[in-house]
């Protein structure tokens, strides 16, 4: 990008290395909030940093097992008490995963709240949607990738594509449920489509009872996969949307 | 397990462009958490984000640890990548390198390390392998801006006045502050703070000069 009529030297000597301590301090405040600024910034590592390209040094073998134990225990830390966190797998996300269920939470309860006083609302009033299972699944940028809805005894689901993937020829998107424990069982194929709707085998009761995720991979047109081949494309919650807790299997 | 795995999306980049466009699906598979593709990718840059460190600590077992710190970030910074801002590789290499200058900053006394002999060579490129600061005159510094890859960017730093890009590259690679340039280069602050701003200032109309007219770049 042309960033001449714009050329804030603050921005170079930042990548450079030589803004330092509380001059440094002040650059990276600014930069939080001026896209501009930051323009310039991508622009000069973009420029500089071809200096490096030639630099190589091969690390000890021990480096990537260090990074690789650190990786597994922060996932196996946050698998019990942090389940949104688990659930999108990373941190930045779990504001999202929080606007979801707040989200879902608010729709179902909030008529009723409203509407206390009515003489025709008993205990276990009926919720605005029907029982359901629905799944809101992260594409690989991190933003809402596809969303999945299916009646809880109902064995039709509604598929919504808000980011497409691509799909190479002979391979199609195949629908996986995560467990609690992370061990993963087959659905099966799902075709593309900006909304589609596919008949289940069986109820949403029966193939996603136990499911705390859904996640969907590529496979081959036709195959019958006992595990996914290769890592999802999307994956996120899967919500049980009814009053009542779904009983424990 | 079926017949004929899949393998992803690879069908839609052109040869020329996988490797860069390799490292980017890498980096969307790490969002997803996918640890076999971090390692691939750790597999692919981390010789060349050790080699950004370790020329900057001059510490082989330091370096490492940075670079360890490098891909923990990496690890949980991945969904802040834009494809749109930056290649993958200058992305992974500025992560690197703002790690090092912070490694570089917290520790600072007097940087006894910046005047210390290199690290035994052990590296793969004995001849571009971190050589001794303090003979940067006789070549060593010199070279390394020689063989940057890009031709562009090289012919910009070679037209450079002699002391602003010993000064630039001074920084850029050894991760100098003015006061530790003035020092090195025996010459007083306002002095290496001008060939910095200065050779900065040159560089960026000769690479948009470049960029523009491709043809006539060297």
């Amino acid at each position: 990008m042309n960033t001449s009529s714009l050329h804030d030297p603050l921005a170079a000597e930042y990548v450079l290395g030589t803004l330092h301590g509380g001059a440094r301090a002040r650059f990276v405040q600014r930069l939080r909030d001026d896209a501009l600024l930051e323009a310039q910034v991508v622009y000069w590592e973009r420029a500089l940093m071809p200096m490096a390209a030639h630099l190589s040094a091969v690390p000890s073998p021990q480096v990537w097992t260090a990074i690789a134990e650190r990786i597994a225990l922060r996932q196996s830390v946050v698998a019990k008490p942090g389940w949104i966190e688990r659930w999108f797998g990373v941190r930045s996300l779990a504001p999202l995963a929080a606007g979801l269920v707040l989200g879902v939470a608010l729709t179902v309860n909030g008529p009723r709240l409203l509407d206390s006083g009515g003489a025709d609302r008993a205990d276990g009033a009926e919720t605005q949607l029907p029982e359901s299972y629905v799944g809101v699944l992260a594409g690989a940028n991190g933003r809402a990738g596809l969303i999945v809805s299916s009646r809880r005894h109902g064995t039709l689901m509604d598929i919504k594509q808000v980011q497409p993937v691509a799909v190479g020829a002979g391979q199609t998107l195949f629908l996986w449920a995560i467990e609690a424990d992370g061990s993963t069982y087959a659905i099966g194929a799902v075709p593309q489509g900006k909304f589609v709707q596919v008949k289940l085998p069986k109820t949403s009761e029966q193939l996603f009872g136990k499911a705390t995720e859904l996640a969907i991979s590529l496979e081959a047109v036709g195959a019958a996969p006992a595990a996914p081949s290769v890592p999802f494309v999307y994956r996120g919650l899967c919500g049980k949307l009814w009053r009542v807790a779904a009983p424990k299997n | 397990m079926a017949t004929g795995q899949p393998r992803v999306a690879s069908a839609e980049f052109a040869p020329a462009a996988y490797v860069e466009s390799g490292l980017g699906v890498l980096i969307a598979r790490v969002v997803l958490r996918d640890q076999a593709a971090f390692k691939r990718l750790y597999d692919a840059t981390s010789h060349c984000l050790l080699g950004i460190i370790v020329r900057m600590l001059r510490d082989r077992a330091w370096a490492e640890e940075v670079l360890q710190e490098a891909y923990i970030a990496l690890w949980h910074a991945a969904p802040t990548y834009s494809a749109a801002k930056a290649q993958p590789m200058t992305w992974l290499m500025t992560i690197a390198r703002y790690k090092a200058l912070d490694a570089l900053r917290s520790t600072r006394t007097e940087r006894q390390h910046v005047l210390r002999p290199a690290p035994a060579a052990d590296d793969e490129d004995d001849d571009s392998g971190p050589p001794d600061v303090a003979d940067e005159r006789r070549g060593p510094l010199e070279q390394l801006v020689q063989a940057v890859e890009s031709a562009q960017l090289r012919h910009c730093l070679q037209a450079l006045e002699s002391s602003q890009r010993q000064a630039i590259s001074l920084a850029f690679y050894d991760g100098l502050t003015h006061a530790e340039l003035a020092t090195h280069m025996q010459q007083p602050l306002g002095t290496v703070k001008a060939w910095v701003r200065r050779g900065l200032e040159r560089l960026k109309p000769c690479l948009e000069r470049c960029a523009a007219e491709p043809r006539h770049a060297p």
